[in-house]
């Protein structure tokens, strides 16, 4: 009797353990790291935290007898959560308190008991029934919550032709209408998709293989080696699609994981029914750090999306969540390695359920649950109303948002977005600017324009008409002058013999003047000295000074010493190895005259670069081809200065010269190579002995 | 069949009885009030083991060969053992742990060979290498026993001290009688590992004071680390910078811990002499570990890593190092303090702590009527550059006469009763550029007049200001502090710079300016230099931060170990509490806490460890009535609707800090995170959340907490010892137990007391 009692007392101290477990979910812990988002060049930038954990429910809250070991997969149905059990092969469900109420570990067909130990995926329809991929049998089974078979897919052998690789499915989802969607390892062909009858239909969307060089040169190599050479070299098959989901749509996002042979953009897509990705390609998803790898480390192993077609990307390799908006905007960044609330040791799906976010952690064998702070909270909606294009509440929305957060780019974007709507161009291009996004800018500044034209166009025809009157003006003054002069001086006077004016004449009777200037000695080398360090103040005030939409230097980390590099430094080593060359090939210039040349011929160049700074002003994004026009003709006309600059001093044949202007560019990187070399081996040489030091007086 | 039927029958009433009762137990939340029956056996009965000392309130019995010992509550006979007496039968822990948990101390040593090279220190315990090879010696001494541990394997022999003294029992290591071996370096040793183990599944929990507090049950956890160990008063500051850092925790403000037992049994631990190289360490249970403890450790030594040829492969390499010489501290001893019926909760064990800095630390009540916390920021410096040339750009925030229309603004809205934190008033803004400018009033935010006028306005008002001083960090050389010699330094004489890593690929940040440390031996000579400056602002009370937060050492030269930066501390913090009329800190380390009228930043989460199952307010609690109060700022936190709840939950005063700009000015600067801080946003908001509080708190801030708990998911009652409970909910549902809402959802509610 007493030991009756004992084990009475022993059993109500078990049901206070497993009640207070329940009980303590706690406040919504601290996020453990500091919360983040990315701006266009993957800079960090603080922001406030947008979901943070609130229940961690590992095997003391499932309560099973035998605890789950290494689960693969989860889904949410109904009010239930269906967790895949892979270590044990069995389907472990959960009710929304967390607490197991059921587990499926056998299958039952007729008088057969079907196992499926070692499955990565699962799936639940609307009517409860659960889908397996069952990878270690080469299978997909369909049964009820009582684990009676009820379909059973093996493998489309007719879609499979000329293919010998096993069935190992993976990862599997059913849409809304029934289709069985499917990935199988090793088999690149696309998402198999299955009839509801299990009856196989088509393939989904196969990885986007790169379009570069590197595919280029292997296609070359194709003509030159045999097919098992080249399949020894590389594997240019489509990468497998690691993880997908469907939307209401039946759209299917799909996740690739990191390889040489997929486009940065290609991790992510979204496919539309024909299979063809939908979202922006220029988008880059994940940690992005200028300078480093794009993304060594990221590896996507999920993806979830909310209803609103944003998504959460579970990237496996630094253990994190980024939610992105539908338009490819970073809403928010949580999760991390390491032993604190909010942080994950293997994290392999994820799930959204009614606002919160779960993360299944196959590591710790958990499902870590998240929710949304009143900051998520407002920037949801705020996004939201961008989406149902509410612009009555879309402006208050975002400026909520800003006052939780001055730092949201997608804020500004929207409220860019939203301004634009409005008709107030101004102030969308003033948030465009904050959210550093150049193409909607663009097209505000468009708008903003016509505005301008249609109010002041009368004022702006006349004043680009008088501006013109007075350069004509000009030029015929300075004819006449000129005239004048040549008058006054009975004919002999000519540009020629003003040094200071040589330059102008070369440019437009580039061999006369180049002929003059070399027999006559007429260089002059403090005005090319002049003109050298004019381009070099241009090259640094155009940094500064033009139009947002045509900059993309970024002023507060701009150093002007490598402008001085590329301008004056790039001078001397050309003349320089112009110089060298011509000395061995018997050139006739000088040194002062390869100086002199050089600086004239730039001289369209250089203006025509001034000229693009107010230009860049009036000009959107669409309009770039003006100018890049003006541009070309500076740099077509400098270059056939060049040209005939050198064909003349050094008075070389027309294929000299050309062959001498080849091989001062191979004389100049020859010179860039041994002076970083130089650099680099002093650079070393410092750093060692310093370590060294460093060590000896430890 | 019959009986079959009978038993099936009889499971289900007992099971069905059983629900019931675990309901309304549940209901009453009276967890702690079970009475079980123990079946332990009664072990002083066992021949070994002796009773050695008595006082009123407990008896010591010791087993006189192996040195292990229990300790009775003479109020209800419950025993304490010094390492779990079931620890045979455990199935579940394995490895080294498996000897851990049956030891008295566990030594961490290096030895003086690979001193260079190992990686981590090695451990030895009691139980493999004293009790297993008979190197225990016991002595009875007056009320207690002494007992001396040898490590043979590293020559090294260890006296600890047990004995009782007036209410409490002591653990005491003799820093000064320890041998320490020739072959190996002492680097820290965990005494009493398992004093009070729990089993897992057992009912209770463990205290640990990571943050504001955290409660560890004993089931099983989601992590795979059983062994959780941290520094009091923070980490060491004077390291080898990381290679990467992706989370941040909370410090451990105070030096106590406890582990509460079945049957309304705590055991509060307080490391009484020596915190400051102290670590509060547990053991939880895992899929590996079967056992929960709690217990402190001692650094003897510091040991230290730095990874040389940084990124170059091939030849990058960690070099370690263990400090010349061992600390200074003469002993380290550990208080254990009983509590049992309604005190044996970590409330109780909060309530017996704060008695113990009463009575031991000076704590005084110097409590004064609560207010609204305005914190405001200055400016400011920005790393600017043009044309290549990098400079220092002041952004102004808020200046002498915005703080001034701030508080006119505020008050005019209803918040009568209102101080005013000032940080970054200063000529270089919130972070000192040189130290010698750590008080100077800034000419770009308004200068002496303005600030004469902000001054004589607030006082004048009968608001508190208390403008901030921060004295131990700088970023540049200037005023005969120089970084090269006033910095701290690393046991590999490198200057420890403090630098911030990316949030996201987690390196250390190339575009932030690092932070060098002033040495704590020069800070008094230092602190005077710029209290001199200080006192042109005429203020009557100051902020500090830092030397209340930040504990540390320097290992250049003339080294300043831990302890003695920690005297260096207290000294300058008595220094102010001398010289100005009130002192506020910032962050609120224990030993700082005892010269502060009041405390901002006081935490409010724990770092939210995995084998923490909840968050407590242990801190407020220990705090409560005895010193203002107040939480971090409700914007700057990370979600403001939990922090202005857990302001409410342990009745501590509101802060709200701003600026007077709109936070876009900071945007892409370091100084980005104030992105929420624009006065005009949140002032309605702050107006709102004090007119509600308020009236509550002038009835609650110079009461006693006696009450803490879990009324339901998300759901707690404090209890105010005048009688008053407040009701803070969480979660995003009513709380209505009986049908009629109680407490709205995120929101808070009073019942009880003369008011009601």
């Amino acid at each position: 009797m007493k030991k009756k009692l004992l084990r009475f007392f022993l059993l109500v101290l078990c049901l206070i353990i497993v009640f207070s477990v329940s009980v303590s979910g706690l406040t919504p812990s601290y996020s453990p790291t500091k919360t983040y988002e990315l701006d266009t060049d993957g800079e960090t930038i603080n922001v406030p935290a947008g979901y943070v954990q609130d229940g961690s429910f590992g095997n003391s809250s499932f309560g099973l007898e035998l605890p789950i070991a290494s689960p693969e997969d989860f889904c949410f149905k109904n009010g239930y959560f269906y967790i895949l059990d892979s270590g044990n092969g069995r389907v472990v469900i959960l009710n929304s308190e967390m607490k197991a109420i059921t587990a499926i570990d056998s299958v039952i067909s007729g008088n057969e008991v079907l196992n499926f130990t070692g499955a990565q995926g699962l799936a639940v329809d609307d009517e409860q029934n659960i889908y397996i991929a069952d990878t270690e049998n080469y299978r997909i089974l369909k049964f009820t919550q009582s684990g009676k078979l009820l379909m059973q897919i093996e493998r489309p052998n007719e879609a499979l032709k000329g293919n010998d690789l096993p069935f190992r499915v993976c990862k599997i989802q059913v849409s809304n209408n029934g289709e069985i969607y499917t990935t199988v390892d090793g088999i690149n062909l696309g998402i198999f998709v299955f009839s509801p009858d299990g009856v196989f239909s088509k393939f989904v969307g196969s990885t986007p293989i790169v379009t570069t060089a590197n595919v280029l040169y292997y296609y070359a190599l194709r003509i030159i080696m045999t097919p098992e050479q080249i399949r020894n070299r590389m594997q240019n098959t489509p990468l497998k699609v690691h993880n997908f989901c469907i939307d209401e749509e039946r759209f299917v996002y799909t996740v690739s994981q990191n390889d040489s042979t997929i486009s940065q953009s290609g991790m992510v897509r979204y496919l539309n029914y024909n299979g063809s990705n939908v979202l922006d390609s220029s988008i880059i998803y994940g940690d992005v750090k200028p300078g480093e790898d794009w993304n060594v480390k990221t590896a996507f192993a999920a993806v979830e999306t909310d209803g609103n077609g944003n998504i959460f990307l579970l990237d496996q390799g630094r253990n994190k969540v980024f939610y992105y908006s539908d338009r490819g905007k970073i809403m928010t960044v949580f999760g991390s390695s390491g032993e604190q609330t909010g942080t994950f040791e293997q994290p392999i799906d994820i799930l959204y359920a009614s606002g919160s976010v779960y993360v299944l952690d196959k590591g710790r064998n958990a499902i870590y649950k998240f929710v949304p702070t009143e900051y998520m909270k407002a920037l949801i909606k705020a996004s939201n109303s961008l989406k149902d294009r509410d612009l009555e509440n879309s402006l208050a929305l975002w400026k909520k948002v800003q006052s939780l957060n001055s730092n949201s780019l997608y804020s500004y974007y929207g409220m860019g977005l939203a301004y634009q709507l409005d008709g107030d161009y101004l102030n969308a291009m003033r948030c465009f600017k904050m959210a550093d996004d150049k193409e909607n800018y663009s097209e505000a500044f468009s708008e903003y324009r016509n505005q301008l034209l249609k109010k002041y166009g009368g004022f702006i025809v006349a004043g680009i008409a008088l501006l013109i009157v007075i350069i004509v003006l000009t030029v015929i003054l300075l004819k006449k002058k000129l005239q004048k002069a040549k008058s006054e001086s009975n004919g002999v006077y000519s540009a020629l013999e003003n040094k200071w004016l040589l330059p102008i004449y070369c440019l437009r009777h580039p061999v006369d003047g180049f002929e003059q200037f070399r027999n006559r000695n007429l260089d002059f080398t403090p005005l090319a000295t002049a003109i050298v360090l004019t381009w070099m103040v241009v090259a640094i005030i155009k940094s500064y000074l033009t139009a947002y939409i045509y900059n993309s230097v970024d002023v507060n980390s701009y150093n002007p010493l490598s402008t001085v590099l590329s301008t004056v430094g790039l001078f001397l080593i050309f003349v320089v190895s112009n110089w060298c060359i011509a000395s061995f090939i018997e050139g006739k210039g000088t040194y002062a005259h390869i100086f002199c040349m050089t600086a004239y011929s730039l001289i369209p160049y250089i203006v025509t670069e001034l000229i693009c700074i107010p230009l860049s002003y009036m000009l959107t994004a669409d309009e770039a081809i003006f100018i890049t026009i003006i541009k070309a003709i500076g740099i077509i006309w400098s270059a056939v200065v060049i040209y005939l600059g050198t064909y003349t001093i050094h008075q070389f044949s027309a294929g000299k010269t050309f062959g001498s202007l080849i091989l001062t560019a191979v004389g100049m990187v020859i010179i860039l190579f041994v002076l970083i070399m130089i650099y680099t081996l002093l650079q070393q040489a410092f750093g060692f002995v310093y370590s060294l030091y460093v060590e000896a007086t430890l | 069949m019959y009986i079959n039927k009978h038993n099936c029958v009889a499971r289900f009433i007992t099971i069905s009885v059983a629900f019931c009762l675990a309901f309304s137990l549940l209901i009453f939340q009276v967890n702690a009030d079970v009475s079980a029956t123990t079946d332990e056996v009664f072990l002083p009965s066992d021949p070994t083991y002796k009773k050695v000392a008595s006082t009123d309130k407990m008896a010591m019995y010791a087993d006189m060969e192996n040195g292990y010992f229990a300790l009775e509550n003479l109020n209800n006979g419950y025993l304490w053992y010094s390492v779990p007496k079931d620890s045979d039968s455990d199935t579940i822990t394995k490895g080294t742990v498996r000897s851990n948990i049956r030891s008295q101390l566990i030594v961490n040593y290096v030895d003086k060979e690979d001193e260079k090279t190992a990686a981590f220190t090695k451990s030895v315990n009691s139980y493999m290498s004293s009790v297993e090879n008979g190197d225990v010696k016991v002595e009875e001494i007056s009320n207690g026993i002494r007992v001396t541990y040898g490590f043979a394997e590293i020559d090294m022999i260890i006296p600890v001290e047990y004995t009782l003294e007036d209410d409490r029992f002591v653990a005491t290591v003799v820093f000064s009688e320890i041998k320490e071996g020739k072959t190996s370096y002492l680097v820290s040793m965990n005494i009493l590992p398992t004093l009070g183990a729990a089993a897992t599944g057992e009912e209770g929990y463990l205290f640990y004071p990571d943050g504001s507090g955290a409660l560890i049950n004993f089931s099983e956890h989601t992590s795979l680390t059983e062994y959780i160990s941290k520094k009091c008063y923070g980490e060491e500051k004077a390291v080898s910078n990381k290679a990467e850092k992706s989370t941040y925790e909370e410090t451990i403000k105070m030096p106590v811990f406890g582990t509460v037992r079945s049957g309304g049994n705590a055991l509060l631990g307080i490391v009484e002499q020596g915190d400051s190289i102290a670590e509060i360490s547990a053991y939880c249970s895992t899929y590996s570990c079967g056992y929960n403890a709690v217990s402190s450790a001692a650094s003897y030594r510091f040991w230290s890593e730095k990874m040389m040829f940084k990124g170059v492969s091939g030849i990058q390499k960690t070099l370690y190092r263990v400090s010349k010489n061992h600390t200074a501290q003469k002993r380290y001893s550990v208080g254990y303090y009983m509590l049992d019926g309604s005190d044996a909760d970590y409330v109780g064990m909060a309530n017996r702590y704060r008695q113990y800095l009463i009575e031991k630390q000076g704590l005084e009540k110097r409590i004064t009527e609560p207010t609204f916390n305005l914190t405001l920021y200055g400016s400011v410096g920005i790393d600017a550059s043009f044309l290549g040339v990098h400079f220092t750009r002041i952004q102004k925030l808020t200046t002498y006469n915005q703080a001034k229309k701030m508080v006119g603004e505020l008050s005019e809205n209803g918040v009568d009763s209102l101080s005013v934190r000032y940080i970054g008033w200063q000529k270089s803004g919130i972070t000192n550029s040189k130290l010698k400018n750590a008080a100077t009033i800034s000419s770009k935010l308004g200068g002496k007049s303005d600030w004469n006028e902000l001054s004589s306005y607030l006082k004048e008002k009968g608001y508190g200001f208390y403008p901030e001083v921060k004295f131990l960090s700088f970023q540049q050389s200037g005023g005969g502090i120089t970084t090269r010699k006033s910095a701290i330094r690393t046991m590999f004489d490198d200057v420890a710079k403090q630098v911030k890593y990316s949030p996201s690929v987690y390196k250390v940040s190339e575009t932030e300016k690092p932070l060098y440390l002033l040495k704590y031996s020069l800070l008094d000579k230092e602190m005077d230099k710029i209290l001199k400056k200080y006192e042109k602002t005429k203020a009557e009370n100051i902020s500090v931060s830092e030397i209340s937060e930040m504990l540390y050492s320097d290992f250049s030269e003339n080294a300043t170990y831990r302890e003695e930066s920690y005297q260096a501390a207290r000294s300058s913090l008595k220094k102010l509490q001398n010289g100005f009329e009130k002192v506020a800190i910032a962050g609120g380390n224990m030993y700082a806490a005892t010269f502060a009228n009041k405390i901002y930043d006081t935490p409010i989460y724990s770092s939210g460890n995995l084998n923490y199952d909840e968050d407590v307010p242990f801190y407020q609690i220990a705090l409560h009535g005895l010193v203002n109060l107040a939480t971090p700022s409700v914007m700057q936190s990370q979600d403001s609707i939990i922090c202005l709840l857990k302001s409410v939950e342990s009745g501590c005063e509101l802060q709200f800090a701003g600026i007077n700009e709109s936070a876009i000015v900071l945007m892409g600067t370091e100084y980005d995170s104030l992105y929420n801080t624009a006065f005009s946003d949140w002032k309605d908001y702050a107006k709102e959340w004090y007119l509600a509080y308020q009236p509550l708190l002038e009835k609650i801030y110079d009461q006693k907490i006696v009450g803490h708990k879990l009324l339901s998911h998300k759901v707690y009652q404090t209890d105010y010892e005048n009688g008053i409970s407040v009701i803070v909910n969480y979660s995003d549902d009513d709380y209505a137990p009986n049908g009629s809402t109680v407490c709205k959802a995120k929101y808070f509610a009073e019942i009880g007391g003369a008011g009601e």
